[in-house]
């Protein structure tokens, strides 16, 4: 009987948890995009202003998803 | 098995009743909603991944390991190229490439800072005034005075007092010229990047004036000059009442154009939404794409339309005709009128000369004044009505190749069916009346004495249509100007 093999190193076990937070963190990036594009359009916020908070959604996600690894 | 997203069908159902409802109205703006509106698809696509993740979260199902793939990603960059560049090319914004937008009511950074403008320069009695490039709103009255007057305010959006101050200095207001010729110049292009100015104008002038006005975007509104106006602007309301002279307007992306009491020329060229005209002395020439609600009432000389879609001439228009999405509605029109147009219903009633009408896909429904004009009615794929007064004379000849024949004329009108369709003829002396319809119903009916106009008169206000305002100003200083 074989044993399950150990996982390559440097390659992480995430939980379900951050399963899910790294599924999420594409859609949100995208809705994120869409509302600060729309902002903009809208003459509400110009994006040449408002688009660090892509970086600050996307940081947020790798922290979320990094608290999760196991 | 793989699990696809709910998105990509979505977006092909969505993309095919798109394109039916383009085929059913070819006048709908589709690529100009896209330029416009296009950042909420990005939203829409990212509301429905987040709702399919946590669906299969909370059933226990395996999740994927990216919530957007690498293609999908590449497909996003695809849209905001194609829509930023879509929305510069039809001119909503200058997007590209100086990253500048036009802020509407709803501002987040920065403080609006105003300052009062005014000047005045004497003139003769009919000067040409000349609005250099600005942004904003001119206000333009004839006078008896002879001079130009101007007050108001420029507005200034910075994120602080120093910066408007400086902007504010960088930008003055200037009036010169001399009697036969007056400049206004606002020097709005002299602020720096990131800072934004705007003048709100009231300007009075001779009543025999001439005004010559290039904008940016803002709206004109004109009353009681007897000379020319003439507008270049990219973004534009425009009213304009009681005019003497020609007028000529260039508005690549228009917002409302109303004019009223016009006794010169007036030309129009560019896009738009809406059109109202009314009591038009002089020869309308219309040449654009114009989306909104089209009106044109009591027009004393020939008016010319010509559409993407659409294209209208005719003599004069003591009634009115309303061109709303897919419907062209007139009555009480001077021919020879001729009308062209790919996909609309047309109901006409109360014309007079001679009446041509071609139309692709649509009905076509007639109710011509006694005596009967010379009608020539012709569609592709639709209905043709004719309401004919009792005591009417005409030369009839309706056919259609596929479809049914419906005659309240009784014998006077003879039949001749074929395997598909057929072709009434009948005549009592009167002028041509040809109709014909590759596919549908051919009917020829007699008109009630009391039915309505298909398009009334109707009275409207001038003041009734949108046109944007300036608001939420917040902090007045006054400065050297």
């Amino acid at each position: 009987m074989s044993a399950t093999p150990p996982p390559l190193p440097g390659t992480p076990l995430l939980s379900p948890r951050a399963a899910l937070i790294r599924a999420l963190c594409g859609p949100l990036l995208l809705t994120t995009l869409g509302v600060l594009l729309a902002a903009d359009r809208l003459g509400a916020m110009s994006f040449s202003r408002t688009w660090p908070a892509l970086l600050i959604v996307f940081g947020a996600c790798k922290l979320a998803e990094h608290a999760g690894v196991k | 098995m793989r699990r696809g997203s709910l998105f990509a069908p979505l977006l092909l159902i969505a993309l095919g009743a798109l394109f039916m409802v383009r085929n059913v109205y070819p006048d709908l703006p589709l690529l100009s909603y896209f330029a416009k509106y296009w950042p909420f698809l990005l939203i829409v696509w990212g509301l429905l991944r987040l709702g399919e993740i946590a669906f299969w979260a909370t059933t226990n199902r395996p999740l994927p390991r990216r919530g957007v793939s690498g293609g999908e990603w590449a497909f996003v960059l695809l849209i905001c190229f194609f829509g930023g560049a879509l929305n510069a090319a039809l001119g909503f914004s200058n997007w590209f490439p100086r990253g500048r937008i036009e802020l509407g009511g709803l501002e987040m950074f920065g403080e609006s800072y105003d300052y009062p403008i005014s000047g005045e320069r004497p003139s003769g009695k009919s000067p040409l005034v000349v609005i250099e490039s600005f942004r904003g709103n001119a206000r333009i009255t004839g006078t008896d005075e002879a001079s130009v007057k101007v007050t108001g305010r420029k507005t200034i959006r910075s994120m602080d007092q120093a910066g408007a101050d400086g902007a504010a200095q960088a930008t003055p207001f200037e009036i010169e010229g001399d009697a036969n010729r007056v400049v206004i110049r606002t020097n709005q292009d002299r602020a720096s990047i990131g800072q934004r100015v705007s003048n709100e104008m009231e300007i009075s002038v001779p009543k025999g004036a001439s005004i010559e006005a290039h904008g940016r975007s803002g709206d004109f509104t004109i009353s009681s000059i007897d000379g020319a106006v003439t507008i270049d602007a990219d973004r534009a309301g425009v009213r304009l009442d009681n005019i003497g002279g020609e007028t000529r307007l260039d508005i690549r992306s228009g917002d409302v154009v109303r004019a009223l009491n016009v006794k010169g020329n007036f030309d129009l060229r560019g896009n738009g939404s809406d059109i109202d005209l009314e009591n038009m002395n002089g020869t309308v020439t219309i040449n654009g794409g114009y989306t909104g609600d089209v009106v044109f009432q009591n027009l004393s000389k020939p008016l010319h339309f010509v559409g993407p879609q659409t294209e209208v001439s005719l003599q004069t228009l003591p009634g009115q005709i309303r061109m709303p999405l897919g419907t062209f509605n007139a009555s009480n029109l001077t021919g020879p009128a001729r009308l062209e147009t790919r996909s609309r219903d047309v109901q006409i009633s109360e014309f007079t000369n001679s009446l041509e009408v071609s139309v692709d896909r649509g009905d076509i429904e007639l109710r011509p004044a006694l005596p009967v004009a010379k009608v020539d009615a012709h569609t592709r794929s639709g209905n043709i009505t004719l309401a004919l007064a009792d005591g009417a004379k005409f030369d009839l000849t309706a056919s259609t190749n596929r479809g049914q024949l419906s005659n309240d004329f009784g014998g006077s009108i003879r039949i001749e069916e074929s395997a598909r369709g057929g072709t009434m003829r009948g005549s009592n002396g009167g002028p041509a009346v040809d109709l014909h319809t590759d596919m549908g119903e051919v009917i020829i009916r007699k008109a009630m004495p009391d039915e309505p106009p298909f398009a009334p008169r109707s009275v409207r206000e001038f003041n009734g249509k949108r046109l944007k305002q300036f608001k939420g100003l917040k902090q007045l200083k006054q400065i050297e100007q």
